[in-house]
């Protein structure tokens, strides 16, 4: 009797390793692998040169200066912001002198959205951010910004200017929400 | 007389409890057999994590230079029959829904160790679908190779977390 509980025993601790082996190990086994990578969320907005010159011809109220047009590069892609995505302003307005600008020539280098023109006319800047472009989207997500756009500025007198040299700040915004 | 038969009864219980007693020999015999099955086992972890998992962490795809990574392969099996190694891709996506383009991710096979032939030799695009990608020496054996993987040139990508997933799968001859 003693033996026969021995036996038994023994033909089941067999029986247990054969099994594990056959969960483990088998014909055609196949693995997964995860694939992952995360890209961030930016903004690279460039542009061709900081400085700009308008030269005025004449000095009476109403006369333009010359336009100058100055290329902007953008590369953003979490664009989710519709309206005012390109803002700008100036850091003091002088009463006898408009500055302007007017976005132009939006050139798409393959994002989903693209820059349109807020308003046809230029428009004269402010110490306060004035919208100058919107986003459209035009493939997939819409949220991906990539190319290149002209800027055009021009000053125009309100009053009869002195002669002189003026030195402004311009600050062009892009937002992407 | 009177004296005798306890002696006597005494012995006799002594023999019936322990049978050694009578200088006998027991043997019992036990048949075993033995079975090993065939066993082919595929294994893979990446080189840098050692987790099943092939992750290339924060990539602005263009402007980084081609980040890669490599999974570790190996195969484990008792049997003496070649076999093949096969990739089988599931589409990429983000948390949001965006997919990148086809051709951002790319892979190649390392030849094996052991002697196994990567069928894979030069980076192509990773597709979603089955692919074969190493075959074992003739009579199989285990061995070991990489995969590479590489992000490519690509346009600008959204925002996001993107992911992925690769069966590696092996089927004998």
């Amino acid at each position: 009797m003693v033996s026969m509980r021995a036996h038994f025993s023994f033909k089941a601790g067999l029986g247990f390793a054969l099994a594990a082996q056959f969960f483990f190990g088998s014909i055609g086994a196949a693995h997964n692998v995860s694939l992952r990578f995360q890209v961030p969320s930016f903004i690279q907005f460039e542009s061709a040169s900081s400085n700009l010159t308008l030269p005025f011809a004449d000095f009476s109220p109403g006369a333009e200066s010359e336009t100058a047009a100055m290329e902007y590069r953008i590369k953003a892609n979490n664009v989710t912001r519709q309206r005012g995505v390109l803002m700008v302003q100036i850091d003091s307005k002088d009463s006898d002198l408009d500055l302007q600008a007017r976005f132009a020539n939006f050139s798409n280098a393959g994002g989903t959205a693209i820059l349109v023109r807020n308003r046809q006319a230029f428009v004269t800047l402010t110490e306060r951010d004035v919208f100058l472009a919107d986003k459209t989207p035009v493939s997939g997500s819409g949220r991906t910004i990539q190319g290149s756009f002209e800027i055009a500025y021009k000053a125009r007198a309100v009053k009869e200017l002195p002669a002189g040299t003026r030195i402004k700040t311009i600050k062009l915004t892009f937002a992407d929400v | 007389m009177k004296k005798k038969i306890p002696v006597l009864l005494t012995l006799g219980l002594l023999m019936c409890a322990s049978p050694s007693l009578w200088g006998e020999v027991d043997t019992k015999f036990i048949h075993v057999s033995f079975e090993v099955r065939p066993v082919f086992l595929v294994k893979s972890s990446s080189s840098s994590s050692g987790t099943a998992a092939v992750d290339f962490g924060w990539v602005v795809p263009s402007d980084d230079s081609s980040p890669g990574e490599i999974l570790e392969v190996t195969i484990a099996t008792n049997t003496a029959r070649s076999y093949r190694i096969y990739q089988t891709a599931a589409s990429i996506q983000s948390d949001e829904g965006s997919t990148p383009p086809e051709g951002l991710v790319k892979f190649k096979a390392m030849p094996g160790l052991a002697g196994g032939r990567s069928e894979v030799s030069s980076y192509e695009d990773l597709r979603p679908g089955k692919r074969l990608i190493f075959s074992s020496r003739p009579g199989g054996g285990a061995d070991q190779f990489q995969i590479h993987y590489q992000l490519g040139e690509s346009g600008i990508l959204d925002a996001g977390d993107y992911y992925g997933r690769v069966a590696i799968d092996g089927e004998l001859s």
